[in-house]
C-alpha cells in the first residue's frame, strides 16, 4: 500500500512534467518555424533591396557601354580614329580576320573618368555614389566586304579596305558594394563614302549617240553666243543652245611651277570619260568636240563667254590672257624669207576655234573656204559643221582646267597662218589663205602691207615655190567621219591639247609647258605613273593610236601610291569603263558589291501613293538641320545619319513617277549635308527640287561632305538651278535594243541650267540625230556647271578619309551580369 | 478514480497560458513584421520593374532626341514635363487596369508603353537635367541625367510614403 501510494506520487509528478515538456517543445518549434520564416523574409528583404541598388548599377553600366557607342554612332565624332584606326586603313585578311582590342590604358582611362564625371552629378544617390571600374572595347568576327580580287570583282570596284564585323563594348560599374558588367554587341562596316570607281571621273558617260552629239552650239568668232543659230538636229527640233556646260575638274588653288607641281596637282583632278560613239561605220567612232572660238570676256570678269581660240588679226595674247595655245612664230628661214624686201615682218601660226558667225561673215569658219574638211562632199557648206561643242570639259577663259580625257576623244580645232609687223604687235596682220599648186602665182603679189603700202611677191617670202607654200595651208584637225580606224588616223587628241597644257598669263603665273600639237603631248611621257595616267605609255605610241588618246577598254584606276596597299589590293577598277555598271546582283555569284556595301535598307514598297513615298522617303532620311552647329543650315533639312541607304521603291509604282528628295517645297530650304551620304534608289526616276549643300573647306574650297544620289534603273530629274553639291549617278546601261527605255540621264525638271559641284555619272548625255530620245543637252539649253569635288577621288591621297565607320542602330547582344 | 488527480490544477492553467502568451505575442508581431518587410520588398520589386522599363525606352529615344529637337523646338526635359506625360506616367484613379498604358511623347509620333501601377503607388515621375559635358572624349553632344522615382505606401491607410530613385544617362546627338 505504501508502495502504491508512493507509486502514485511519482506517477502525478511525472505527468506535470510531461505537460511542461509538450509545452516547451512546442514553444521550440515554432520557435523555429518564426525564426526560419522571418529568416527567409529578411532575405527576400535584402533582395529586393538588392535588385533596386543592382537595378541602378545596371542601368549605369548599360548607359554606359551604350553612350560610347552612341557617340562612335555620331556624324561627327572621331573617336574610332582613336581606338582603332587600322579598321579604316587597313587591309584585313581572314576569315575571320584577327580581332581587335583596343588595349590603350589612356583611352580606356579616359573613357572611365568621363563615365564617372556623369555617374558623380547624379545628386540624388547615397553614398558611396556608382563608379565606374572598368571599360573594354573589341572588334571581332571581321570580315573583308570584297575578299575577291577576280576580273568581275575589279570590274565592279574593289576598295580592301572595307569590312564588316562586330563591336563589344563592356562596361563595369559598381553601386553600393554592387558590382553590375553591362556587355553589348552592334555589327559595324566600313565603308567608303566614294559611290564607285566612276567617282574617279568629273563627267563620266560611257554612250555617245554619234561622234558629232556635243558639236551644237553656235559660236561668234569672238565668243559670245550666236543666237541666230538653231541646230538641225535633232531633226525639227529647232535646238537653240544657249551657253555651254563647263567642266571643272579641281581645285584652282594650286600654283604650277614645276612638273612636281603639276603632278601633285593632277592626283586632286577630275578625269573625264567619253565613250565611243555608234553613229559611224565602225563600232566605235571617236567622239568631236570642236572646240569655240572666242575671246571676250576679261579674266576675271563674271559671266565670261569667251572661248579659248583666236582667229585672225589677233592680238598677241587674248584680252582675257587666257589663250591656252600660244602664237606659233615661225622661224624656218629655209623654207621662208623672214624679211621681205626689209620689210618688218614675222610669220605666225595662229590654232582657234569653231564659229558659225563673224562681222563679215554670217555662215561663220565655212565662209571663209579655208577648211575644205567643213565642206559636205557634194561641195554645200553647211553652217552645222562649225557649231562648237556644248560641252567644256577643259574649264573656260575665265578658268581653265585640265584634265586626263579617257576615250577616243579628238579636239576639233583650225589653224591658220598670217603676216604682220614684227616691229608693231598691234600693227598690221595679214591672213593667208589656200590655194591649189595650179594657181600658185610666183610673181603675183600676195600681199600689200598696209603700213608701208609695199607689194610682196610670193617668190618674195616661199623660198621653194609651192612646198614652202604648202607649209603653211590652212587645216582643220577634225577627220574625215569614214577615215577612222581608231589607230593613226588624222585627228589630234583632246588630251594633246588639254592634259598637261601650261596656262600662261595672270591664272598661274608661269607657263611650264607647251605640248606639240603635232607630235602629242611631250608631258605625257612623263608622267610615269599609272595612277596619274593608267596608260601613259600607249597614249604616246604614235604607232599604234594616235598620239594622246587615252584608251578606256583595260584601264586601272589606282589608289594614292602612299595608300600602303599593293599588288591587286592597290587597285580599285580594273576592266572596260564602257561596261562599268552599277546595278542590283543577278545571282549569287554577281560580284556586284553594291548591297554588301549597303548600311540601311529603307523599304518603300507599300506606300499606296507618290506622295506617301515622298514623305515616308524625307522622314526615314532627313530632319531639320542644327543651324545652331552650322548657321548656314537655318531652314535646310539635314541626313538623320550617315551611311549608305538602299531605298526600295513602292510596288506600284507607274513609269514617269519621280521619287522627291525633300525640300523645294513652299517654306522649304533644300538639304543641308553634314554627314557622309549615299542614296541608292532601286527603280524609277529620282528628282532634286532644290539646292544642296555642305560646309566649304576654307583650305581647299571643296563642300566636306560627300553626297551621292543614285538612280539605278532611272533618269535623275533636277528641279533647280541652284547648286547641288553632290555626285549624281545614272549609270543604267543603254539599251538600243529595248527601243532605249529611259533610264540612265540627267534631264531637267522645269531648269534648262545646271550647277553641280561633286561630279556626273551618266550613260549619255549627247544629241541624237532623230528627235525620239530626250536628252541632257536638249534640257539643259542653257548649259551650266559640273565642278569636280576631289573628295571623291580614289585616286587621292586622302581618299582614305572617305571610309566610315559605321554601327548598328541597335544593339544585336545585351548582357548585363554580376561582375568581380 | 479521484478526479482531484485527473484534471490540472488552475494554477498550472494559468502558468501554462502565461508562459505560452510571453513567447508567442513577440512570435505573432514577429510575424506581423515579416509580412510587412515582405509586401515592402513586394513593392520595390515593383518600382524596380517600373523603372526598368522606362530606362528601357528611354534608352532607346536616345537617337531620335536630336530629330525631334530641331523638328519639335523641345528637348527631352520639355516632353517630360509635359503636363500629359505625367498625367498618363502616374497613379490612375479608379481601380486597377492591368492593361499597358500607352503614351505619346508631347509632338512626335513616338509612345511609350508603360505598365499599370500597382494601387499602393502614389508617384511614378520622371525628371530630366543635362548633365555638364565630360573632359575627354565622351562630351559631343548633350548628356541627360533620367530620374525616375517612384513612391508607394505599404496599405491604403499608410501614412509613410515610400520612395526609390532610378538613373540613366542618355545622349542626345548636336
Amino acid at each position: 500500500m505504501i508502495l502504491t501510494q508512493q507509486s502514485k506520487k511519482s506517477s502525478d509528478a511525472k505527468r506535470h512534467g510531461m505537460v511542461l515538456g509538450v509545452v516547451v517543445m512546442i514553444f521550440l518549434i515554432l520557435s523555429v518555424f518564426f525564426f526560419s520564416y522571418n529568416r527567409w523574409v529578411r532575405q527576400q528583404n535584402l533582395t529586393a533591396h538588392q535588385a533596386q541598388i543592382g537595378s541602378v548599377a545596371e542601368a549605369l553600366a548599360l548607359s554606359g557601354a551604350n553612350l560610347i557607342a552612341e557617340q562612335m554612332t555620331s556624324g561627327v565624332d572621331k573617336m574610332i580614329d582613336i581606338l582603332a584606326p587600322a579598321l579604316k586603313n587597313t587591309v584585313m585578311v581572314g576569315d575571320p580576320a584577327p580581332p581587335i582590342t583596343v588595349t590603350s590604358a589612356s583611352i580606356l582611362g579616359h573613357l572611365k573618368s568621363d563615365l564617372n564625371e556623369y555617374f558623380f552629378q547624379l545628386d540624388k544617390l547615397v553614398f558611396p555614389l556608382p563608379s565606374c571600374k572598368n571599360v573594354s572595347i573589341s572588334f571581332d568576327q571581321i570580315r573583308q566586304l570584297t575578299p575577291s580580287t577576280d576580273a568581275g570583282q575589279l570590274q565592279v570596284g574593289r576598295d580592301p579596305c572595307e569590312k564588316v564585323g562586330e563591336l563589344t563594348i563592356s562596361c563595369t560599374v559598381e553601386y553600393q558594394d554592387l558590382i553590375r558588367e553591362a556587355i553589348i554587341r552592334r555589327q559595324f562596316r566600313v565603308v567608303s563614302m566614294v559611290p564607285g570607281p566612276f567617282a574617279r571621273f568629273s563627267l563620266f558617260v560611257p554612250f555617245t549617240p554619234y561622234r558629232d552629239s556635243y558639236n551644237a552650239m553656235g559660236v561668234q568668232f569672238n565668243g559670245t553666243i550666236d543666237s541666230t543659230y538653231s541646230h538641225p538636229y535633232p531633226s525639227g527640233k529647232n535646238l537653240q543652245l544657249k551657253a555651254p556646260l563647263v567642266i571643272t575638274n579641281g581645285l584652282e588653288k594650286w600654283t604650277l611651277q614645276t612638273q612636281a607641281d603639276a603632278e601633285r596637282e593632277l592626283a586632286n583632278r577630275g578625269w573625264i570619260f567619253l565613250g565611243p560613239s555608234i553613229g559611224g561605220t565602225t563600232q566605235a567612232d571617236p567622239v568631236l568636240l570642236k572646240i569655240p572660238a572666242g575671246y571676250t570676256t576679261p579674266y576675271g570678269v563674271s559671266g565670261e563667254t569667251g572661248g579659248h581660240f583666236m582667229i585672225a588679226l589677233p592680238p598677241d595674247q587674248s584680252i582675257s590672257g587666257q589663250s591656252m595655245m600660244p602664237m606659233e612664230n615661225i622661224t624656218d628661214s629655209a623654207n621662208f624669207s623672214l624679211n621681205p624686201k626689209g620689210v618688218s615682218c614675222a610669220i605666225h601660226g595662229m590654232y582657234q576655234g569653231f564659229f558659225t558667225a563673224d562681222p563679215r561673215n554670217p555662215n561663220g569658219a565655212i565662209d571663209y573656204g579655208l577648211w575644205a574638211d567643213l565642206d559636205d562632199p557634194n561641195g554645200t557648206k553647211p553652217r552645222s559643221n562649225c557649231a562648237s561643242t556644248w560641252l567644256f570639259p577643259f574649264g573656260n577663259a575665265d578658268n581653265p582646267s585640265r584634265t586626263l580625257m579617257i576615250g577616243p576623244v579628238l579636239a576639233g580645232i583650225l589653224k591658220v597662218n598670217y603676216f604682220k609687223d614684227s616691229a608693231n604687235p598691234t600693227g598690221w596682220a595679214v591672213m593667208l589663205g589656200g590655194m591649189m599648186q595650179a594657181n600658185y602665182p610666183q610673181p603675183s603679189p600676195v600681199l600689200k602691207l598696209l603700213q608701208s603700202g609695199q607689194s610682196i611677191m610670193f617668190a618674195d617670202v616661199f623660198l621653194n615655190g609651192f612646198p614652202s607654200y604648202q607649209k603653211l595651208l590652212p587645216w582643220s584637225s577634225v577627220p574625215h567621219k569614214d577615215k577612222w580606224t581608231g589607230t593613226d588616223e588624222p585627228g589630234v587628241a583632246f588630251n594633246v591639247l588639254y592634259d598637261f597644257m601650261g596656262y600662261p598669263g595672270k591664272n598661274t603665273g608661269k607657263a611650264w609647258s607647251f605640248p606639240d600639237i603635232r607630235k602629242g603631248s611631250l608631258e605625257l611621257a612623263k608622267v610615269a605613273d599609272p595612277s596619274l595616267v593608267p596608260a601613259w605609255q600607249t597614249m604616246n605610241d604614235a604607232t599604234s593610236r594616235i598620239a594622246g588618246v587615252h584608251p578606256h577598254e583595260n584601264v586601272s584606276i589606282q589608289f594614292a601610291a602612299n595608300s600602303g596597299t599593293s599588288g591587286d589590293d592597290a587597285v580599285y577598277f580594273r576592266g572596260n569603263l564602257s561596261n562599268m555598271r552599277v546595278a542590283l546582283p543577278k545571282s549569287a555569284a554577281d560580284p556586284t558589291h553594291l548591297l554588301r556595301r549597303t548600311t540601311h535598307i529603307i523599304n518603300l514598297s507599300d506606300f499606296q501613293d507618290q506622295k506617301t513615298e515622298d514623305e515616308a522617303l524625307a522622314g526615314h532620311l532627313f530632319a531639320p538641320a542644327n543651324s545652331s552647329v552650322n548657321p548656314a543650315a537655318a531652314g535646310y533639312l539635314a541626313p538623320k545619319s550617315k551611311g549608305i541607304f538602299f531605298i526600295c521603291r513602292r510596288k506600284n509604282m507607274a513609269l514617269g513617277d519621280k521619287l522627291r528628295l525633300p525640300g523645294g517645297k513652299s517654306g522649304e530650304g533644300g538639304l543641308f549635308i553634314d554627314q557622309n551620304l549615299i542614296v541608292i534608289v532601286d527603280k524609277g526616276d529620282l528628282l532634286i527640287p532644290n539646292e544642296i549643300k555642305s560646309n566649304i573647306d576654307p583650305n581647299d574650297g571643296t563642300p566636306e561632305k560627300l553626297f551621292s544620289l543614285v538612280a539605278l534603273d532611272g533618269d535623275i530629274y533636277l528641279g533647280t538651278s541652284k547648286q547641288i553639291q553632290a555626285y549624281l549617278v545614272a549609270l543604267k546601261p543603254h539599251e538600243p535594243a529595248s527601243g532605249n527605255k529611259p533610264g540612265g540621264r540627267l534631264l531637267g525638271d522645269g531648269v534648262t541650267k545646271m550647277n553641280i559641284f561633286g561630279g556626273v555619272a551618266v550613260t549619255e548625255m549627247g544629241l541624237y540625230t532623230s528627235n525620239t530620245v530626250r536628252t541632257t543637252m536638249e534640257d539643259f539649253v542653257e548649259g551650266g556647271s559640273i565642278k569636280y569635288n576631289p573628295r571623291f577621288n580614289p585616286g587621292s591621297p586622302t581618299y582614305a578619309s572617305s571610309r566610315e565607320f559605321i554601327l548598328e542602330n541597335k544593339n544585336s547582344f545585351v548582357q548585363v551580369k554580376g561582375a568581380e | 478514480m479521484n478526479p482531484r488527480l485527473a484534471a490540472f490544477s488552475m494554477v498550472e492553467v494559468v502558468m501554462a497560458v502565461f508562459i505560452v502568451s510571453l513567447i508567442v505575442l513577440p512570435l505573432t508581431n514577429l510575424l506581423i513584421s515579416s509580412n510587412k518587410t515582405t509586401n515592402y520588398s513586394l513593392l520595390e520589386v515593383f518600382a524596380v520593374r517600373y523603372a526598368s522599363e522606362l530606362i528601357e525606352q528611354f534608352q532607346r529615344l536616345s537617337p531620335n532626341l536630336k530629330e525631334i529637337r530641331l523638328k519639335n523646338r523641345i528637348v527631352l526635359k520639355n516632353i517630360v514635363e509635359d503636363h500629359g506625360f505625367v498625367r498618363e506616367l502616374g497613379p490612375k484613379e479608379g481601380g486597377h487596369n492591368d492593361s499597358p498604358i500607352s503614351i505619346q511623347l508631347p509632338s512626335t509620333n513616338i509612345s511609350f508603353f508603360v505598365s499599370p501601377l500597382n494601387s499602393l503607388f502614389v508617384e511614378r515621375k520622371v525628371e530630366v537635367e543635362p548633365l555638364t559635358a565630360a573632359q575627354k572624349i565622351l562630351n559631343i553632344g548633350t548628356y541627360w541625367n533620367v530620374c525616375i522615382t517612384l513612391s508607394w505606401k505599404m496599405s491604403p491607410k499608410d501614412t509613410v510614403i515610400h520612395t526609390a530613385c532610378f538613373y540613366s544617362i542618355v545622349r542626345e546627338e548636336k
